[in-house]
């Protein structure tokens, strides 16, 4: 193991992996800053180019992106009570309280290394169980990639913020977009209407680039916007003191558990994982009345959580090929352009690309640890930027993307139509994310769906017989039903956990 | 590896840079250049996208002849992938047939997809020039697997008829697996898999007792033991796996190929259609095309092309047989 990390760290040698992980780490940190667009948009953008650096230099850009995300994102959290990214809500909640009381730069700083520890605790996680998963997952059939597939998708639903029922709708529309074109089973055209060019389905690329890119680019076009003065810290302060260390290190390592093992099962990871690890963090205060008044493990833990799952996030992908989060339905679009399958054989069959992207990923997170803390007042100066000036240049790079993609302006019109009829289900609350996942999946789970009916014979107690399967439905079941009666709950007494987000008056409404 | 695309459209800019300056002259120049063949290059279309193995043959191919440089232009490869290669195959046989849109495909879309699918292109209106690939299908399966030979597999199916699972996918794979079950006179249970990495998952996870795939697929994973194949479809043993026992000595009379045809559209003059011929038989006969072809575990055929249309339209017949009684 350590010879194949040597491998993969001696693959730096060639500097252009070197510069993917630095433009994805430094991109990432921009698009985590900026409150407009995210790591899902910043992907989707850049997918157009994924066949151009190959799969490996994929991996390394989309993981930069990632992990810079959820490090830029509690930036503006802290200094501006503005959080960049979903996933970053938490932390404004005592990290801007800290601002508040001239505790900035610590803040900052026990972010910006929570997010270190736990980025790392999460790469050597991933080091070490993705391959031993591996030859676990290969055991899983067609009955129970269903499963998680189904699992994935009713997670998303019931644990996403914002109203279950669009997410269900928007999953649905996810799935029946993604029946158009050759059906993967009997090679039948669907939907195609007698042309050839819905005959491949229509273009990932462009729906994602659509209701991503083009659309989140609308929605920041459309927004008011005043410049917001920010005063970053300067360098000499940033230092946290002994009390403030002393605090923050248990937090951040409890984090980074919660979030590494929340980060491998189905659903919103990275944002779930940050209320997890607040709330844990209060239970096991001694002082939790401090807590929203600018407690230090309110930043430590769900900064630290919301890395470790980002780094989680990643084995579910590479041992069963199933993305269980948006961004890493991302991730496997660019793998699937460049010809490359994840699955339980991936580590075996790429071991030189799997070992290259741990080590791109101890090596971005050293990058955003450096870059981080001096650029903080580079990085803030960015919101000075109206969103209105790079909404020409977003839209310009998603129509060149997806026509260079497939040379097709059949693409390009689908990526335009996606994207208005996103931008105004946006406007009214439907969750693109849930749209995204469901196109991903459904090849997957139409695919298993079909071979568990040919398994079976249409005989529905097969299932009975495949307990991996039903453990799996049951646990996504349980779910399902304990947060629809926490929802119940909250109706009569609406002030649980809806409490911790009302709080902060945020001048725009976290995206997820 | 990475570098190769970016460096390919360096490459495909400075070469389309040159051709405008070669069709300037020409269009400035002389009328007499005649009617020698090529005088730009030539675009060869495989529909299925970049990476994929057709595709790895083809640019293997295409590289030894461009960089031989007697054709006198170059080769370029284009990807027109989607639509299980209709897309592709539609592009190449609409195409003017002047010799400069030729494409090179899997027998599929022309011998089995046109009998069971509506096609926007006519299959049987086409130049066949050189056959680039033979390859025989294998039953495979896991490496502990109680099944010896298909003998065991037979008997096994007898004994339970419709409970032995079989893992295939599209008509080259399942004519196959049909033709056994006529043969023998057995009914396995069929599941379909998306492609051979899918059905290779499956065995090692012991999902299906017997998956269908290439040889070019299973190679790596017999060589390490984890899969054991039971039967090959060519007419005689492979060099390559010269363990596995064809079909037919076994007494199941199979014999069933997948093609990589060079295919151009109807009508191609005699003298374009030669010289395309014979560029593409000298590479497909070099010693670098061999050496490849190894690498990648595929069987070079390098018929010229009256076998390699006889093949195609006997195949597209014996096919028809299976696909019309199971219909």
């Amino acid at each position: 193991m350590i010879n194949d990390l040597a491998g993969g760290f001696a693959a730096f040698a060639d500097p252009t992996y070197l510069l993917l992980a630095l433009a994805g780490v430094v991109l990432g940190t921009l698009v985590g800053v900026l409150p407009g667009i995210g790591p899902i948009g910043a992907m989707s953008v850049l997918l157009g180019i994924t066949t151009q650096v190959g799969p490996t230099g994929s991996l390394i850009l989309f993981a930069g992106i990632y992990f810079g995300s959820t490090y830029g994102g509690s930036t503006t959290s802290i200094l501006l009570n503005v959080p960049g990214e979903a996933s970053s809500v938490v932390t404004a909640i005592d990290g801007n309280q800290m601002t508040r009381r001239g505790r900035a730069g610590p803040a900052l700083t026990i972010a910006a290394i929570s997010s270190f520890v736990a980025g790392t605790i999460s790469i050597v996680g991933l080091m070490l169980f993705a391959p031993t998963l591996s030859s676990v997952a290969v055991k899983l059939g067609p009955p129970e990639y269903m499963a998680l597939c189904l699992a994935g998708l009713v997670l998303l639903a019931a644990l996403s913020n914002g109203s279950a029922a669009k997410s269900v709708v928007m999953i649905c529309a996810g799935l029946a977009v993604g029946t158009v074109g050759i059906d993967p089973a009997d090679g039948d055209l669907r939907f195609t209407l007698g042309t050839t060019t819905l005959a491949e389905g229509f273009s990932f690329i462009a729906l994602v680039m659509g209701v991503f890119g083009i659309a989140e680019a609308l929605t920041m076009a459309g927004r008011r916007w005043s410049p917001e003065r920010v005063s970053a810290p300067r360098l000499r302060e940033l230092l946290p003191n002994r009390e403030e260390t002393r605090q923050a290190a248990p937090a951040a390592l409890r984090g980074s558990l919660i979030g590494f093992g929340l980060g491998l099962v189905p659903g919103p990871a990275a944002v779930l994982s940050t209320f997890a690890s607040y709330v844990t963090e209060k239970k096991l205060s001694r002082h939790p009345e401090k807590f929203g008044r600018g407690a230090v493990e309110g930043v430590a833990g769900p900064e630290a959580a919301n890395n470790a799952a980002a780094g989680a996030a990643f084995i579910p992908l590479m041992v069963l090929g199933i993305p269980f989060a948006p961004t890493m339905a991302l991730v496997l679009a660019a793998l699937l352009l460049n010809g490359i399958v994840p699955g339980p054989t991936f580590v075996d069959d790429q071991p030189e690309m799997f070992w290259t992207v741990i080590a791109a990923m101890y090596i971005g997170n050293l990058m955003l640890l450096v870059l981080n803390l001096p650029l903080v007042g580079l990085f803030t100066r960015l919101l000075a930027v109206p969103p209105q000036a790079m909404m020409p240049f977003i839209i310009g790079l998603c129509v060149v993307g997806v026509y260079a993609d497939g040379n097709s302006m059949f693409d390009v019109v689908v990526m335009l139509v996606a994207g208005l009829l996103g931008f105004l289900l946006r406007r009214s609350g439907f969750s693109m994310a849930a749209f995204v996942l469901a196109v991903v999946l459904q090849p997957t789970l139409e695919t298993s769906l079909r071979q568990t009916v040919a398994y079976s014979d249409g005989n529905a107690t097969y299932l009975l017989g495949r307990p991996v399967a039903m453990v799996i439905v049951a646990a996504a079941v349980l779910t399902l039903v304990a947060s629809a009666a926490r929802a119940l709950r909250n109706r009569r007494r609406p002030n649980v956990i809806s409490a911790d987000q009302s709080s902060q008056p945020t001048s725009q409404p976290p995206r997820q | 590896m990475n570098v190769i695309p970016t460096a390919g459209r360096a490459r495909i800019a400075l070469v389309a840079a040159l051709t405008a300056l070669a069709l300037l002259a020409t269009a400035c120049g002389s009328s007499d250049s005649g009617s020698s063949y090529p005088r730009r290059d030539v675009q060869v279309i495989v529909p299925y996208p970049a990476g994929s193995g057709i595709d790895t043959t083809t640019r293997a191919l295409v590289d030894i002849i461009n960089d031989d440089g007697d054709f006198g232009h170059r080769l370029q490869v284009v990807n027109r992938e989607g639509g299980a290669g209709s897309v592709g195959t539609t592009a190449i046989l609409n195409a003017k047939p002047d010799g400069y849109t030729i494409g090179v495909v899997p027998d599929g879309p022309l011998t089995l997809v046109p009998q069971t699918e509506d096609v926007s292109y006519d299959p049987d209106k086409l130049t066949v020039l050189n056959e680039l690939i033979a390859g025989p299908i294998m039953f495979v399966v896991p490496g502990g697997s109680p099944f010896k030979d298909l003998g065991d597999l037979v008997d096994a199916a007898k004994a339970h008829p419709s409970s032995i699972t079989i893992g295939e996918g599209p008509l080259n794979y399942r004519i196959p697996a049909d033709l056994l079950e006529q043969k023998a006179g057995v009914k396995l249970k069929r599941v379909k898999f998306d492609g051979d990495q899918a059905t290779t998952t499956a065995l090692l996870g012991k999902n299906v007792d017997v998956g269908v795939m290439q040889l070019a697929s299973a190679l790596p994973q017999l060589s390490s033991g984890k899969l054991r194949a039971l039967g090959i479809t060519s007419a005689d043993t492979v060099d390559l796996v010269p363990d596995v026992p064809t079909f037919k000595s076994q007494g199941i009379d199979v014999e069933w190929l997948a093609y990589n045809t060079l295919i151009a559209p109807e009508g191609l003059k005699a003298d374009v259609k030669d010289k395309l011929a014979s560029t593409f038989e000298k590479a497909l006969k070099s010693d670098a095309f061999a050496k490849a072809a190894k690498k990648l575990g595929l069987i070079v055929s390098a018929a010229p092309p009256e076998e390699a249309a006889k093949h195609l339209k006997d195949k597209a017949a014996n096919a028809k047989q299976v696909l019309g009684s199971s219909k």
